[in-house]
């Protein structure tokens, strides 16, 4: 994997850990590990530097297992 | 310094709130209040120049707006320390005492939008303690606004706060928010969006908690909050729920809510709104401010299902639906779903569920905890809160205190818990099992009058009584009085005659007697043999006499007539001899009578009732009717009507006298109160129908004997005519009776010159002594207070059943696991909040319009209470969203206008007839009922030529109407909008509305409430209304 990914992964994991407090895996629901859409927000406004990037909140509703969240936030991220 | 922006735009929710502001006259409604408790090491300097870094750091908290000339808001310049609206208060004792006053205080004071800031704080300080209230304009802040001004705070009390670097950066992501939302909302998906969920609302019927007549249609927004913390063991068992259910706490509340709302509203559906975090740009993470919108969810509830598949799948699909609609803005939902923004409340639900964000603090902080508070108001009839805290969720109840009084909602209250602990114990509980039995003793609980029976038979009983007032006069007619001697006498003698002819006990004796003394001989006759009567109207339709001779098993009749079995004269049958040692030992299941009443299969089915509830009745009506040997009662009904059963044989149990009513004739009510005054009567029963003519007719005249007026038959509804009647007459007492021929009367409501509140819609009480009332809800539940059910009656009160109909019998008088039968009335009543039964009516006239239940009756007993109308009926007309009232009346110099205003003053909109019409008769089907099905073609043909009418008059010659029209045509983009239709009709809302007024105070000078507007949305009642404010 390349290296500036890598570190991208880690650190949305590292954020995600912040929130969640129980062990999660790719298949996990957000649902399950208290993932609620407040807080994938909080996530995602932790990750990404840049203030005027605009999230588009009705894309949330779609994101079902913390595998989908994970890559949707590295879209963010990386976009 | 200045402000490196100076106005931002203004997003369509903002622009709803601002409406809100200006069209409800509670300036304080949306103030959010929150408690912080600080480190008191700080100084009161220090607090005061955290607080003013905060409030040059958040952008929005110096926001003010305006309407003109388009609505926008402006940013002030940042604050001196000494302009912070900060008040320092030191606190020597009473520190909690004195920070209730200061919230209350805080709570209670309204903003001017117009001025910057929109935000209040006062910080209390004593030794060790140190609090900061901030009542803070919801404009500016939403409930996410909380962790960005607890950090900065947080942040400025230890020093860290970067003002002057945080602060262009907080107004450009404050303004590229407002941007990002304004462009999201411009979008045509929203548009789509909106009008996918308008469309739904309109077919939804609206949750309406604690539904009943007169429930106000417009509040003062008065509320109370109360908290339900869970303790840690409950929450922990929710917490285990939502896991296993793999569902989000908002999913999981959510479930149990609708559960809850569609118990209290009576319904198998819920919709209720709920604020949803609309922020778009990551910046704005760190602001506060007011990015919400606030959406509706419609969930429907099957009972049968278990709490799990309700969260997973109704609820699941909603939940998801609102996230993707989360960018369209509350008000275009309400331009779709209902333009006509009803009364002052909400116009798209009355309930409301807020997650709330978590109020946590991190350790070591400056603000030691966080607190939200409730201000005394209700913005909807029920809010609920649910706040993850450190201890647990925190639930808040908050409820408008005229909508839903305190009893209603502490029901709500226990409905929710219960609900909550049974699904977090077992999500697999079905949902009608979530909930309780409301108390039993509750529905148990009688009125308590009674007198003690000297026997358990009817027959016994008037026996005695006769045995000791020989001489006192039992029947009186006009010309002729029988003494309870001489009954006696004549009772024996007949029962004995009816021995002759074979009459058994348990047999079935037709009545076709025409005066009362002979009616009186026979009734009393027939219960000597322990046999039971049947009375025959011999003006019914020979087919239908047969029927009920038939069904009955009838083969012998006393009267006269041909009422098609040998019928003997009471004169024929005297016979001398006593029967008593023939018929054996009397038993109160023995029948008494007879009597038929309307089957909705077509044919009628007899009610066989025996004395167990009759002697029941007498013992509690010679108590609660005050009855003893002075009592006159007049005997007014039909025989063939159960309330003749309570005017003679009370009376006579009582050593009083049953008064005749005739000669007068029974529809002739002058002639009847003239007979009450001649024949000094006491005591009157009338069907309610004959009250208003009653009181009209005694108009001047002052009764001097007359105790009790009894009414039932019907809803009662009371007007001033009536109230003024008994205020002449305080010592008379009105007394509404219910009760299905199949209990005969169960609840009274009594009312008196003494009682203030003689409401419209007169509730019809509580059971009387030994019946038992149960309200069973949606659930199958024991109803609480405000929740709507079906009256099942048992107790001392249920006949035997129909005679010889052993399956209609068993499909109505039903097993009831307290106790012996119910009786299933097929009523909707509700407990209301001080505990009496309210009677709703059945199904059949009830109508939607526009979502929203409406009883016609309502609507009829307002226009009944207008000047000059004599009768009113409504009905409704049109199918969806079209679908609305036709008001008839028959009136005296009927002033439609007039009316019409009336209407509009005292009911929700939607339940203000379109058109209103004059009749010379209500049309009446064969059974003398309302032909509703006559008066909607009518209606159609009405209005299609007022339709017509007003397609040519669309041009004024007043000038202020012609202005007015111009700029509605301006707003509207019409060619010419009309002057006396509804301009709703044309596309006239709230937000538009606003801004036409803002121009006419303008021009003309004058402010127009927006309330008063959309009383009466049209150019020439604006018109009016612009004149009347000169």
């Amino acid at each position: 994997m390349d290296p500036a990914v890598r570190t991208f992964v880690d650190d949305i994991d590292a954020t995600i850990r912040r929130f969640v407090r129980v062990p999660f895996t790719d298949a996990s629901t957000l649902a399950e590990i208290g993932l609620d859409s407040l807080t994938t927000l909080r996530v995602v406004a932790a990750l990404v530097p840049d203030g005027d990037r605009e999230i588009d909140l009705a894309e949330l509703a779609d994101l079902k297992t913390l595998g989908q969240f994970r890559a949707w936030v590295a879209g963010q991220v990386t976009r | 310094m200045t402000a490196t922006i100076s106005s931002t735009p203004v997003t369509e929710s903002q622009l709803g709130l601002l409406v809100v502001h200006r069209s409800v006259p509670v300036g304080n409604l949306y103030n959010v209040l929150v408690e912080l408790q600080l480190d008191p090491t700080r100084s009161a300097a220090e607090v005061r120049a955290a607080l003013t870094a905060v409030l040059n750091a958040q952008p929005a908290l110096r926001l003010a707006f305006r309407e003109l000339p388009e609505p926008a808001a402006w940013l002030r310049e940042p604050f001196t320390p000494e302009e912070a609206p900060l008040r320092h208060v030191p606190v020597d004792r009473d520190f909690a005492e004195r920070t209730r006053r200061e919230l209350a205080e805080l709570a209670a004071a309204g903003f001017d939008l117009g001025e910057a800031p929109l935000l209040r704080a006062v910080h209390l300080h004593a030794g060790d303690e140190s609090v900061l209230l901030i009542s803070v304009h919801h404009t500016v802040f939403d409930g996410y606004s909380l962790q960005p001004l607890v950090r900065d705070l947080d942040a400025a009390l230890a020093g860290d706060l970067d003002v002057a670097g945080v602060r262009p950066v907080r107004e450009r992501a404050l303004l590229r928010e407002l941007d990002a939302q304004v462009k999201a909302g411009a979008a045509d998906t929203v548009e789509e969006q909106a009008a996918a969920i308008g469309a739904r609302l309109r077919e939804t019927t609206a949750t309406v908690l604690y539904p009943r007549p007169n429930r106000p249609a417009t509040t003062d927004f008065r509320g109370a909050r109360r908290e339900l913390p869970l303790s840690p063991e409950r929450s922990a068992a929710v917490d285990r729920a939502i896991t296993a259910l793999g569902v989000t706490p908002f999913t999981f509340f959510c479930s149990a809510y609708s559960a809850v709302l569609a118990r209290h509203s009576g319904t198998d559906q819920a919709v209720f709104g709920s604020p949803l975090m609309a922020r778009r740009t990551v910046g704005s993470h760190d602001l506060c401010g007011f990015f919400v919108n606030t959406l509706p969810l419609v969930v429907d509830v099957d009972w049968d299902l278990s709490f799990a598949e309700h969260a997973r799948t109704a609820v699941d699909r909603e939940v998801d639906g609102v996230r993707r609609a989360v960018t369209v803005p509350f008000s275009r939902v309400v331009r779709h779903a209902a333009p006509d923004r009803g009364g002052n409340r909400n116009p798209l639900f009355s309930a409301m569920l807020a997650m709330q964000d978590s109020t946590g603090t991190p350790p070591g902080s400056a603000v030691r905890s966080v607190r939200e508070h409730g201000t005394g108001t209700a913005k909807f009839d029920l809010w609920l809160g649910v706040t993850p805290t450190p201890d647990g969720w925190l639930l808040e109840l908050e409820h408008d205190v005229a909508l839903l009084p305190e009893p209603i909602a502490a029901a709500v209250a226990d409905s929710l818990l219960h609900a909550l602990d049974r699904a977090a114990a077992d999500p697999s509980t079905p949902l009608r099992d979530l909930f309780v039995d409301a108390s039993v003793e509750e529905a148990h609980r009688a009125d308590g009058f009674y007198r003690e029976p000297p026997c358990a038979d009817l027959d016994g009983w008037l026996a005695r009584v006769a045995a000791g007032r020989p001489a006192a006069v039992a029947v009186e007619e006009e010309g002729r009085a029988l003494t309870y001697a001489e009954l006696a006498r004549e009772v024996a003698a007949v029962a004995a005659g009816l021995r002759g002819h074979g009459v058994e006990p348990g047999q079935v004796v037709g009545l076709t007697t025409t005066t009362l003394v002979d009616t009186v001989v026979a009734m009393l006759a027939v219960l000597r043999l322990r046999a039971t009567f049947l009375p025959l109207d011999l003006a019914l339709p020979a087919e239908r006499l047969a029927h009920m001779v038939g069904k009955a098993d009838c083969r012998i009749a006393v009267g006269g007539g041909d009422p098609g079995v040998p019928v003997f004269p009471v004169a024929g049958l005297r016979v001398g001899g006593d029967t008593a040692h023939e018929t054996g030992g009397p038993s109160e299941e023995d029948g008494v009578y007879v009597m038929f009443t309307s089957g909705s299969t077509g044919n009628p089915k007899g009610v066989l009732m025996h004395n167990r509830p009759l002697v029941n009745l007498t013992a509690w009506q010679l108590a609660a009717l005050d009855m003893d040997e002075g009592t006159r009662f007049l005997q007014y009904a039909p025989l063939g009507f159960d309330v003749s059963f309570q005017e003679i044989v009370p009376t006579l149990a009582a050593g009083g006298t049953v008064v005749s009513r005739e000669p007068a004739d029974r529809r002739d009510v002058p002639a009847v109160v003239r007979r009450v005054l001649d024949t000094a009567v006491t005591h009157v029963y009338l069907p309610v129908a004959a009250l208003r003519p009653f009181v009209q007719a005694a108009e001047g005249l002052r009764f001097e004997h007359l105790r009790y007026v009894c009414v039932s038959g019907e809803q009662l509804t009371v007007n001033d005519e009536v109230r003024d009647f008994f205020a002449r007459h305080p010592g008379v007492r009105l007394v509404n009776l219910y009760g299905p021929t199949e209990t005969h009367a169960v609840t009274t409501h009594r009312l008196s010159s003494e009682d203030s509140n003689w409401p419209s819609h007169v509730p019809i009480g509580v059971p009387l002594t030994g019946v038992t009332a149960q309200v069973v809800d949606r659930t199958g539940h024991l109803a609480p207070r405000g929740v709507v059910g079906e009256l099942l009656l048992g107790g001392a009160c249920p006949a035997r059943g129909y005679i010889n109909e052993p399956e209609r019998t068993a499909e109505r008088f039903v097993p009831d696991p307290r106790g012996t039968t119910r009786y299933r009335t097929g009523d909707q009543v509700l407990w209301d909040a001080d505990g009496v039964l309210v009677f709703l009516g059945r199904d059949d006239h009830q109508v939607k319009i526009r979502g929203y239940r409406v009883e016609l009756g309502e609507v009829e007993v307002v226009a009944q209470q207008h000047p000059g109308v004599r009768r009113a009926v409504a009905v409704a007309r049109g199918d969806g969203a079209d679908r609305h009232l036709v008001l008839f009346v028959q009136a005296d110099a009927p002033d439609l206008e007039a009316l019409r205003r009336r209407l509009a003053d005292a009911l929700p909109p939607y339940m203000v007839p379109l058109h209103a019409f004059t009749v010379d008769e209500v049309p009446l089907t064969g059974n003398g009922k309302v032909d509703r099905a006559a008066l909607l073609r009518q209606a159609d043909a009405l209005v299609g030529e007022q339709r017509a009418d007003e397609a040519g008059r669309t041009t004024t010659d007043d000038p202020l109407e012609a202005g007015l029209q111009a700029l509605w045509a301006e707003l509207l983009d019409h060619p010419a909008p009309p002057l006396d239709r509804s301009l709703l009709e044309i596309g006239a809302h709230s937000l538009n509305a606003l801004v036409a007024l803002s121009r006419v105070e303008q021009e003309h000078g004058v402010r127009v409430p927006i309330l008063d507007f959309f009383r009466d949305p049209t150019v020439a009642a604006l018109a009016a209304l612009v004149r009347e404010r000169r």
